[in-house]
Formats: structure tokens, sequence, C-alpha cells
């Protein structure tokens, strides 16, 4: 077969081929075609370029106190000023200010919280898969019974062990989520390791550190960053909560979640500086989420529409 | 001639859970199989499932040690090798599977994907290694751009010929094929082992070659080991057991393979019945519950491979049936 | 007049400025009584025909053609009410795994009783009678207690003879049969064979059987259409068309056959591909990879001509002197 003749045929065969699109512009074409998605990612964006721009974007400092114009209301209602767009709070801070700053913290913790939970998930997960018989049984009994608490009771219990406390916050929110990493890596890693492709790794002398991360885990991606993507949402809602309980990040630092805590007890008084906080945490847990299924749409070949 | 392989009663059992209270069951997938493989020379394994023609690849390359029984590579012993030694023994075995579609990491380009076994088992620089890769790759007759294509690109056949560059890219002495070729369509299962043909003739390998398309057999194959629940029940040479299978369980292979001349047609002997379970094998002769010839001696006593008309067999009666 | 009659039939896939045809000007006559085979590689269409003209392909694919009649019924106009009476009931369809093709979470026995008391709207002993009665013409051993249990607890085997059931159990006029043994062993793919040709004969069905094993259709079928890309490149009766194969791809499909080329080194192949959706000649489609090819295949799109026994879409049949 591999005669003149073939050639020929082959190369005419060979520029359809090339059509294939890459990897990466494969993805982009099943994720754009989720429009909710498309908005989540331009959400997120503007979300994220105000938080790492916060210095410039933000009208005043976050923790500067106005006494003048304490409680002041949005600029739209009565007794609204311009200088305070969405108004001020108990301690006459700009709302605005407070969260734009407040962004960055609370990415920057989901973002930590997930890593924190994904990397030890990750590998314990894989672990489990490699070693079924006596290592994978003991790591699934113990995510099993982390499992079966309730995850704020979790947190607020390894909170309390470890005292409040930002970094302590994202440990306690990390260490809810890592069960559901470790199962969802061992699922599909084992799926994985029944394929030929991982048998033909070993027969070609493959080692298990090798077999683990190169030959399987990138395989076993796709579940994981959408679940990321998804916990990335509720690790904002849980140091929200974390926060509200008075656990979380230590006034006056902004962040959403105790912003929304600080300021319980003006709900009659002054809605707006419950609801902005609480707006934005709805908006932006919704973006991601949507972010997610476009994800999911784009990775999982499951669900992949045939071409 | 050269021997490379020589298996010496393989046997491979595995343990089923069958609940809480009842102890495992064991399933007997390989129950002594012995054979020697040639240089240069193929061997086809012939069976339905569960016949433990996989379980036999398994042992083969050395990805799981045997329950009992020796395995001799180039007359070393698999079972008292140093793992450093059974490492360098390892490249010396090679794999081809069924399916394409599942035997190529699909998240690796093929350029790495081949030169995947050079890194693990050679000191070989990167570019030295492209060279092979590249050199391997004209070999089998894909093209120099394929390199760095993802398999998601290539069609089933493409697929199998990457999957045969990857096992010989060690230049091994044996490769174990299971069932290459059934995956793929009419023309293209031609194509794929007249490359096989190529690559024995050129670089002298020993193929296991595991089907159960008796047809594809008769092409390939120099020797034959016809298999049934775990136990070889004919071994010998193709033209000797094609021209004139001794064993019930052969003939009726050979009769239940369709053939596109009806001259060719063999006088059809039907077998009864499924294949037994595993888990619960029939006593004695374990063909004896679907055998046309079968008799009271057949589900007592158990069959041992004896030498009769220039091969091996393990049947009672091969005499009486065949007379 | 034939059972089913097709003419002219052509199946699209995908957008109205870009479309990818599937089938293409295919004419087929079955007749009752008769087993026609369909032949091809993956992707030649011959599943998409039959699921065309069962109206399975409702709002997936485009469907054109001149005349799609079954038994004096026009396929093309009924309403879909209509046709469901017909689909399940007058043409049967079995498919390539059995083990997908029925319900996990049902019993055999409820499956079959569905469609009977859907189709013959049969109730209470008479259901349970007739369901038994099934079990037994597909020849399940201990058919009463095998009713009440469920897919996975049959082999490959028994669930196809359960499916075949299924499809027989309001005596259709028609019966498809897709890749029916494929999935299977060797010697149960045999005893299907066998049951589905008696059936065919008792029931006096007509059968078609869409397959890409030759020797499979060799022994059964009375004529053999087979496509290559979406068109009927050759379609004749057997054994004619397996001794004088009067297309080039015919014969080069059979020259790839192990079985065709016994003691040669190397398979006779046919080089290249079957061509995709983007890159099909415009002359013949075989052009690229005929062996006899002249200027005008590559300039213009042969029709079908007809020959002894059958018609033929070449500019140049193979005559008779190479039989």
């Amino acid at each position: 077969m591999t005669n003149a003749n073939t050639s020929t045929v082959a190369s005419a065969a060979e520029d359809a081929a090339l059509s294939y699109p890459s990897p990466f512009k494969e993805f982009w074409q099943g994720f754009s075609y989720n429009k909710g998605a498309v908005a989540g990612l331009i959400f997120m964006s503007i979300v994220l370029l105000c938080a790492i721009l916060a210095p410039l974007v933000a009208p005043y400092s976050p923790i500067e106190q106005y006494r003048d114009h304490l409680l002041t209301p949005p600029a739209w209602l009565d007794g609204g000023s311009t200088a305070f767009l969405l108004g001020t709070d108990e301690l006459g801070r700009d709302i605005l200010s407070r969260l734009i700053y407040g962004a960055r913290l609370s990415l920057f913790i989901g973002l930590c919280s997930v890593l924190l939970a994904l990397i030890p998930g990750v590998v314990l997960g894989l672990l489990a898969a490699f070693f079924p018989k006596v290592l994978g049984g003991v790591i699934m009994r113990v995510m099993d019974i982390m499992m079966a608490l309730p995850s704020l009771l979790l947190a607020v219990a390894i909170m309390a062990i470890l005292g409040p406390g930002l970094m302590n916050a994202m440990i306690a929110i990390a260490t809810v989520s890592l069960p559901a990493y470790v199962r969802l890596t061992r699922a599909s890693a084992m799926t994985e390791l029944n394929r030929d492709y991982v048998t033909a790794s070993r027969v070609s002398g493959a080692g298990l550190f090798r077999l683990m991360f190169n030959t399987v885990l990138p395989n076993c991606m796709a579940p994981l960053i959408v679940h990321a993507t998804m916990s990335f949402s509720s690790a904002i809602l849980e140091i929200a909560a974390l926060g509200f309980l008075g656990l979380g990040v230590q006034p006056p630092t902004p962040e959403w979640g105790t912003m929304l805590a600080s300021a319980r007890d003006y709900i009659e008084r002054a809605w707006w500086v419950v609801s902005l906080p609480g707006l934005t945490i709805l908006l932006s847990v919704l973006a991601i989420n949507l972010m997610g299924d476009g994800l999911r749409d784009a990775l999982d070949p499951k669900l992949k529409r045939a071409a | 001639m050269s021997t490379v392989l020589q298996a010496r009663d393989l046997t491979r059992y595995y343990d089923v859970a069958q609940g809480f209270f009842k102890p495992a069951a064991q399933v007997k997938a390989l129950n002594g199989v012995s054979f020697e493989l040639t240089a240069g020379k193929t061997l086809a394994v012939v069976g339905e499932s569960g016949c433990g023609k996989s379980t036999l690849a398994r042992q083969l390359t050395l990805i799981e040690p045997p329950t009992a029984g020796s395995l001799l590579l180039e007359g070393q012993d698999a079972a008292t090798a140093s793992k450093a030694e059974l490492k360098a023994m390892r490249t010396k075995v090679q794999m081809v599977f069924q399916n394409p579609y599942a035997s190529l990491n699909p998240r690796q380009k093929i350029g790495t994907q081949l030169g995947e076994p050079l890194e693990i088992n050679t000191s070989l620089s990167a570019s030295e290694r492209e060279e092979r890769v590249r050199a391997m790759m004209t070999r089998v007759g894909l093209r120099p751009e394929h390199y760095y294509r993802y398999p998601h690109m290539f069609s089933g056949g493409q697929r199998q010929r990457i999957a045969i560059a990857r096992a010989m890219m060690l230049n091994p002495r044996i490769v174990v094929a299971d069932e290459p070729t059934s995956a793929l369509d009419v023309s293209i299962q031609a194509q794929v082992l007249n490359l096989f043909m190529d690559l024995q003739e050129e670089f002298n390998t020993a193929y296991v070659f595991i089907s159960h398309n008796l047809a594809v057999v008769e092409h390939v194959a120099d020797e034959l080991m016809v298999m049934y629940l775990g136990r070889a029940v004919e071994v010998g040479a193709k033209e000797k057991i094609y021209s004139r299978p001794l064993h019930p369980y052969t003939q009726a292979l050979l009769s239940a393979t369709p053939s596109i001349h009806p001259e060719d047609r063999r006088i059809k002997i039907k077998i009864h019945g499924e294949l037994p379970s595993p888990l619960n094998p029939p006593s004695g002769c374990t063909f004896h519950k679907r055998c046309p010839f079968a008799n009271e001696r057949c589900q007592q006593e158990v069959p041992e491979l004896r030498a009769l008309d220039e091969r091996m067999i393990a049947c009672h009666h091969a005499e009486n049936i065949n007379s | 007049m034939s059972l089913l009659e097709i003419k002219n039939l052509s199946v699209e896939f995908g957008s109205q400025h870009n479309p990818f045809r599937a089938v293409e000007g295919l004419d087929l006559t079955v007749e009752q009584g008769e087993i026609v085979g369909i032949v091809g590689e993956s992707g030649s269409g011959k599943s998409v025909t039959m699921m065309a003209m069962m109206g399975l392909l409702e709002g997936q694919g485009r469907i054109v053609a001149d005349t799609l009649q079954f038994d004096g019924k026009d396929l093309l106009t009924i309403s879909a009410r209509e046709r469901r009476k017909i689909v399940g009931k007058d043409i049967a369809m079995i498919f390539q795994d059995p083990m997908t093709s029925l319900n996990p979470s049902y019993t055999v026995g409820y499956q079959i009783m569905e469609v009977l008391k859907i189709h013959q709207g049969l109730r209470g002993a008479a259901l349970k009678q007739r369901a038994l009665e099934l079990m037994e013409m597909v020849e399940i051993p201990a058919a009463a207690s095998r009713l009440a249990a469920y897919p996975h607890q049959l082999s490959g085997g028994m669930s196809q003879r359960v499916v075949i059931a299924m499809a027989i159990a309001c005596s259709p006029k028609l019966l498809i049969a897709d890749e029916p043994t494929t999935a299977l062993d060797v010697t149960i793919q045999a005893q299907i064979m066998d049951l589905l040709v008696n059936l065919q004969k008792s029931q006096n069905m007509a059968l078609i059987m869409i397959t890409h094993d030759l020797a499979v259709v060799a022994e059964v079928a009375h004529k053999v259409a087979v496509m290559y890309a979406g068109q009927v490149a050759e379609m004749a009766k057997v054994p004619g068309i397996f001794r004088k194969p009067a297309h080039p791809y015919t014969e080069a499909l059979l020259k790839s056959i192990p079985e065709h080329s016994k003691g040669a080194h190397r398979l006779s192949t046919l080089a290249g591909i079957v061509p995709g959706q983007y890159d099909r000649p415009s002359g013949c489609l075989l052009s690229p990879r005929c062996p006899y090819v002249q200027d005008k295949c590559k300039a213009q799109r042969p029709g079908l001509t007809a020959i002894e026994g059958g018609v033929v879409r070449c500019h140049y049949p193979i005559t008779a002197k190479e039989a």
C-alpha cells in the first residue's frame, strides 16, 4: 500500500484533513454556540477588569468614611447625590468603591479555594483510581464521611479549630468541596484506566507517575474544569455565608459577604446597603454558572452535537 | 530458527466477588497453556469470547503476572527477573489493540505518542527521537504532517497504522496483536494485514495474532492455537489444521465461518447451545455440553493435550470421530 | 408488483447550501420472500437508506425519491400516523448490537408483550401464549422461565434471539437486519444466520441483510447490492456477482478478502479511502481509486447500465473474460 498510487490518492484526501480545526478553535465553536455562556463571560471579564484596575476605577477609597453622608441613598433616589452613585453605608463609605474593591477579594478567594480543593482533590482521586483496593478504599471512605456532614457546619467547625481569618476561611471552603473533586477524578480516571491506550502506555514501559499525570489526567480534565467553574461560584457564596456569620474576612476590609453581613441591621431603613452587595453576588454567581454550562457544552464529548 | 518465547503451563485465575457473605469465586481465565514462538513467525490464537485470548495477551505483555506457570522470553524467566530486567524484557513485547478508537490517547499528538516509548526506554535526545518517529511514520504509510495531529483527525485504518507504528518503535521481538483488524472495513483490513506482513519480513518480528476471524487467521498464521474456555484444544501448523481439523470445536469453528465460494463450503457441523460461563465451567472436557460426540467419559475426565497426526489435540475421541 | 420499490432515492444531511448527500440516486426492489444483501463499507449509506425508507430520519435528513412504495402504499405521502402502523408491524428491523436494542429496565417478556399489545391488541392469556410461542420460534431454550429474565441476564446470542422474536411478533412482510451478527461470536453467528433464514422461509418474509461481510451474504442472499459512497455500484444475482463481478469496486472488495488470496503473501488492496463529505470527485466516485480508470471516468458520472443478472454503475464494466 505504499506504492506511488497511494500517495497521490492520500494527498488528495490530505487537503480535506488539513481543514480540521485546532482543539482551541473547536472549543471556542462549542462555547460560543451557547449565548448565555458568552454573556456570562463578558460580565465576568468586566468584573475582573474592575477588580484589577480598582484604584483607577473606584471613585473613593473603600475604607474612607464620609461622616457627613451616612446612609446616602443611590443617585437615582430622592436625597441621593451623584457624588455617591450607589449611595453610602452606615459609616459613610462609598458602596460602589467597596463593591469594586470587594471584587478583588471575592474573586481571589474563589480562585484560591478552587485551587486549594482542585489540586489535592485530583491527586487523591488519581491515587484512589490507581490503587482501588486498599488506598482507594481508605480515601473514598474518608470522603464519604466528609460528604455526610452538612457543608456549612463542617466549614464552621474547621473555622472554629483554625480561628477566623481569610486564609483559614479559604482552607475551610476548600476542604468542604474536596470530596466532590476526589469522586469526580476517581470516576473518570477509572473509566480511562480501562482504555487500551493506557495499557499501550504501560506496555511501552510508562511508570506510575507518567501514567497518572501524563496519560490519564489530561483525559479527565473536561468534567473537572466544569466542576471547578461551578464551585468557584459556590465558594463565593460560602465565603459570603462565613462572612455573614462573622467568621470570614474581618472588617473594614471590603468583601461582598462581609458587606452583606455588616449591613443587616439597616435592611428596613436603607435597603441599598444590603441589596447591592447581594445583587452583585447574585449576578456574578449567575454569570459563572452560565459560563460553566458553556464549558460543559464545549468540553463534554457526550453532549457534542454530531457534526 | 530461534525460539523467542516459551510459555509453559501458563495459568491465570481471577477472583470475582460474589456477594458479602459468599466466598469469592475463581474464574480460570487461562488454564495451563503452553506454546513456543519462533522469530519471524506468527502464532494465531483463535477462540470465541471468554476463551482466555485477552488474558493470554496480558500475560505475554508482562503487565500482569501469571498465577502459575512460566514465561521465558529469549531464555529469560519473567518470574525470576529483577525489576530492571523486567523493564528491559517489557520493551521486547509490544501490543496492537482491537479498537483503534480507544488505543490512542486523544489528548496527545501523534508524534508525542510515538516518541513516548523511546523517551521512557532509551536515552536518545529529542531530535534523535523525532527522527526515529518520522522514519517509522513513513514506514507504515503515514505522512510527515501527521506528526502534529491529534488522533481524532484520523480514520480507523490510519489509527491502526499509528498503533502499529507505536508498537514497532522499540523494534520488539514479539508483537501481540489482539483482533487488530476486526473493527476495520474489508478493504482497509487488507491494507493493514499487508502492513503487518511487510513489517514482519523486514524486522523478523514474531507475532501472536489473536483473532476470531478464521479467514484472516488462515492468511497470516504459521502456527495455530485453538482455545476454548481457557485451554488450548488444538495446536499445530496452520496447513495441517485447516486441511484436516481434528477437534470437534475446531471443526465447528471452521464450518461456522461463512465463505464466498460455495465450492469451498465444508459440511456444516452445527453445534448447539451457548458458550458456558467461565465462572461455572462444565466438568470434564469443557466442550462436552455442546459437542455432538460427547459421552460419559467427557463429562468426567479432562482431556490432556496429546500428539496426534502432527499436532497437539485435547479430545478423548479424536481418533474415533475422524477415522 | 414488488413488495418494496425504491426509485431514485436521495438523502441529504446538513444545511441547504452545503448539503452532504449520504445516499444518491438509489434504486432497489425487493420481492416477497426474497433475501437481498446490501454490502458496503462504513459510511457507504447502507443503513441510512433503510432509516430513510422507514421514516426514522425525520427532522435530520431531507429525503427525495421518485418512488418509495411498500406493499402498494406510497411511503412518501402517507401521514406519520399511518407510517407508524406499517413500521414495526409490516416492516421490522433488527440492529447490530442486541445489548443496546433491548431496554435494560424491563424483562424480555414485558418487552415482547408490549409489541403484541400495541400492534395486535392481544390481552391476558392469549398475550402470554403468543409471547411464549415467539420465544420458542426463535429457539430459546426454557422459554417460559426466560420471559422473566432481564436483558443483562442473557448472553449476546440469546438477546439477539429475543430481538428477532420482537421483530417477527407481528409477522412482518419485510425484515431488515442491520449487521445482525457482527457483534456475536462465530459459532453463535452461524446459529443466528440459520435462524433468520429459517424464519424467512417459514414466514415467507422478505429479508434485507445489511452487512459489510461479503461472505455472509454470499451464503444466504438471492440478490446483492454493493454500495459505495452513497451509490449502488452494482446490483446482481448471487452467485453471479461473486463469480463475475462487473464493477471494479466489487472486484476489489472480493479480492481484498483473505479467503480470495489463499497462499499469497500479500492481499490485493484498493488504494486510498472512501471519499468523505468534501472530497467527492466530480466524475465516477471510484475514479481516484479505480485500477482501470479512463479519462471519461474522471469527467462524467456513470449511470446504471443493465448487465446479465443485474445493473452496474460503471462506464467500462468488467466483462466475463476474467472469470
